[in-house]
């Protein structure tokens, strides 16, 4: 008896536990499909990636786009266009960032509450609002066309950063600091050389964050750069997928190259991307 | 003496380097947040038809008149934003609280299946948006060669009134799910185990702890990813750009901020122009901020549970 009904809880335990492992299966699959079909479409020559239907495995790898696409200077230059405007940025970004973190974790002074609201408050300020007025004023001091409105206001450091910077430094502990103090360290003393490397997991996960973020950027570019030249690497692909004549087989291999970075480093770095996403995510 | 002395200019060097060390993002959202935010109050009461401001000219209410009386479009834009937001969020939520529940399960491979779910949220929005405009393609898109498959005709599913939004949700919800399963994922593994093990006990049914206990007990972060959810939602702008650059069929996919920048940007500037695309700007950003209040005011209830 006892054991019958020991079997038929293991029977529907597995049972349950199959369904759970095809439901996950088939989201997954659904995320993946996309990415794999323009994969297949990468690998075709463009007579085959407009034949319909749609075939998966067309019997041959073609390569010829993706050489296309890496013989293409203007990819290239994009890149490089990409890291000037986001390199030394998300260093500079971090810094300062950490910087206002420590002050509000660490240093006991007048104005940190009400420090603290304003910038919370600058989370709220929609950027659409702020879209007219500062293209205008750009334009003004002759900024428009420049790297400049993309790296200027972002060095200042953002709200998002200081908050989980904050957070982070909540947890390390005061006499640390203290000692250091006594040792004759100054307050700055002390944030560059115990506190920064002491929260060096935390530094590299916001500055992974600010790459991805800065690198997949398409509203700041796109809003400020004319010139051809000085595109970052997604206007270069925006423009490449606009262009009337679509030579599909390249675009999707430009579309992959630009992807795959990131999806690179996101592997590599997964614990520290997931942890600064929850954190920022939830505060406290 | 000399210790009290001591303590008062300590006090006092940490109210300087506080201040100083504290101050930089403060001073960059004066600068290029709040300014400009000041200046576009002005820009909105003027008619301005280049980008010079020496050309602006002061019309008061006008701008705002006309939005009210004629702008079409721009109410339009609103509908579908808020269709867009709630559909997708809601969704969304939906999916990725029913994968995070099955991911909290003891099984195997949890690893790889967050780490694929999580992969178009590294992805950019050009990357993305041309691979949905390729699938989605008349002529040579797979889901249009699924469709003759079936025996149905082709959709031109980004050109038609019917398909076109749907077909905007559908990405987002696609792109989103990786990101609130995330978050999930992180509520569901900090509710305390002895709930689920007395509830056991009591002999209550998995849907009934699920019901129970489970969507009570994170219903901060719900909360939490609902209203950042719908503000990111209603401030969509890129995959509407890329996908529909100038709104879509009959406007059926122009959201609020497509809205505004094409009339700033894109649209004849004597017609619209940076003074009227503020004044669009303006009311955009006031019904956005009617959210982030509503979350600044609750925000503080996120962490009772937990």
């Amino acid at each position: 008896m006892a054991n019958a009904k020991l079997k038929s809880g293991k029977v529907s335990r597995i049972a349950t536990k199959t369904v759970t492992y095809a439901i996950l299966v088939f989201a997954c699959l659904m995320i993946l499909l996309p990415f794999t079909i323009i994969l297949s479409t990468s690998f075709k020559t463009y007579a085959d990636s407009t034949k319909v239907p749609f075939t998966f495995f067309p019997g041959y790898i073609d390569v010829s786009a993706y050489g296309e696409v890496f013989g293409n200077i203007a990819i290239w230059k994009g890149l490089l266009n990409t890291l000037i405007v986001v390199g030394p940025i998300m260093f500079i970004g971090v810094f300062t960032s950490a910087l206002s973190a420590y002050a509000f974790a660490k240093i006991n002074f007048k104005w940190s509450g009400i420090m603290f609201t304003v910038l919370m408050m600058s989370m709220m300020l929609p950027g659409v609002i702020t879209m007219t007025p500062a293209y205008v004023v750009y334009d003004m001091i002759y900024w428009t066309d420049t790297y400049l409105p993309l790296m200027i206001p972002q060095a200042f450091g953002t709200a998002s950063c200081v908050f989980y910077l904050r957070q982070y430094f909540h947890g390390i502990p005061n006499d640390m600091l203290e000692a250091a103090e006594i040792d004759g360290l100054g307050r700055f003393g002390c944030f560059c050389r115990i506190l920064l490397p002491l929260a060096k997991p935390a530094l590299i996960a916001q500055i992974i964050l600010w790459f991805i973020a800065g690198y997949n950027d398409y509203f700041g570019p796109m809003l400020y750069l004319d010139t051809e030249r000085k595109f970052t690497l997604q206007l270069v692909l925006k423009q490449m997928t606009g262009s009337a004549d679509s030579d599909w087989p390249k675009i999707m291999a430009s579309s992959i190259i630009t992807m795959l970075p990131m999806i690179a480093i996101y592997f590599f770095a997964q614990k520290q991307f997931i942890e600064g996403i929850v954190m920022t995510g939830m505060k406290e | 003496m000399r210790k009290e002395a001591a303590r008062m200019t300590r006090a006092k060097r940490d109210n300087i380097y506080g201040t100083l060390f504290a101050a930089s993002p403060i001073i960059g959202f004066f600068l290029f947040g709040l300014l400009p935010m000041l200046f576009s109050v002005f820009l909105s009461f003027g008619k301005l038809t280049t980008f010079d401001l020496g050309d602006m000219e002061f019309v008061g209410f006008e701008n705002y008149a006309r939005i009210f009386a004629e702008d079409d479009r721009f109410f339009k834009s609103i509908g579908n934003t808020f269709l867009y937001a709630i559909v997708s969020v809601l969704l969304s939520l939906v999916f990725s609280l029913f994968l995070a529940q099955l991911l909290a399960q003891e099984i195997h491979g949890k690893k790889v299946f967050r780490v694929i779910l999580f992969i178009p949220y590294v992805c950019s929005a050009v990357a993305i948006s041309t691979m949905w405009k390729w699938l989605l393609d008349y002529n040579f898109g797979v889901l249009n060669d699924l469709m003759t498959a079936f025996g149905a005709e082709r959709v031109d599913w980004l050109n038609e009134k019917a398909t076109a939004m749907p077909m905007m949700i559908f990405m987002s919800v696609w792109g989103g799910l990786g990101y609130n399963m995330i978050l999930y994922t992180a509520a569901l593994t900090s509710v305390n185990r002895s709930y689920y093990e007395a509830a056991e006990i009591d002999g209550a049914s998995k849907a009934r702890i699920f019901m129970s206990i489970t969507v009570p007990l994170i219903s901060p972060t719900t909360f939490f990813l609902l209203i950042m959810g719908f503000i990111g939602a209603l401030q969509s702008f890129a995959n509407f750009q890329i996908m529909t650059p100038y709104g879509g069929p009959d406007d059926s996919t122009l959201s609020m901020v497509l809205r505004v920048y094409n009339a700033a940007f894109v649209e004849d500037s004597m017609t619209y122009g940076m003074g009227y695309a503020s004044a669009l700007g303006w009311i955009v950003g006031i019904i956005v901020m009617i959210f982030s209040a509503i979350n600044f005011v609750f925000s503080k209830k996120w962490v009772q549970y937990g």
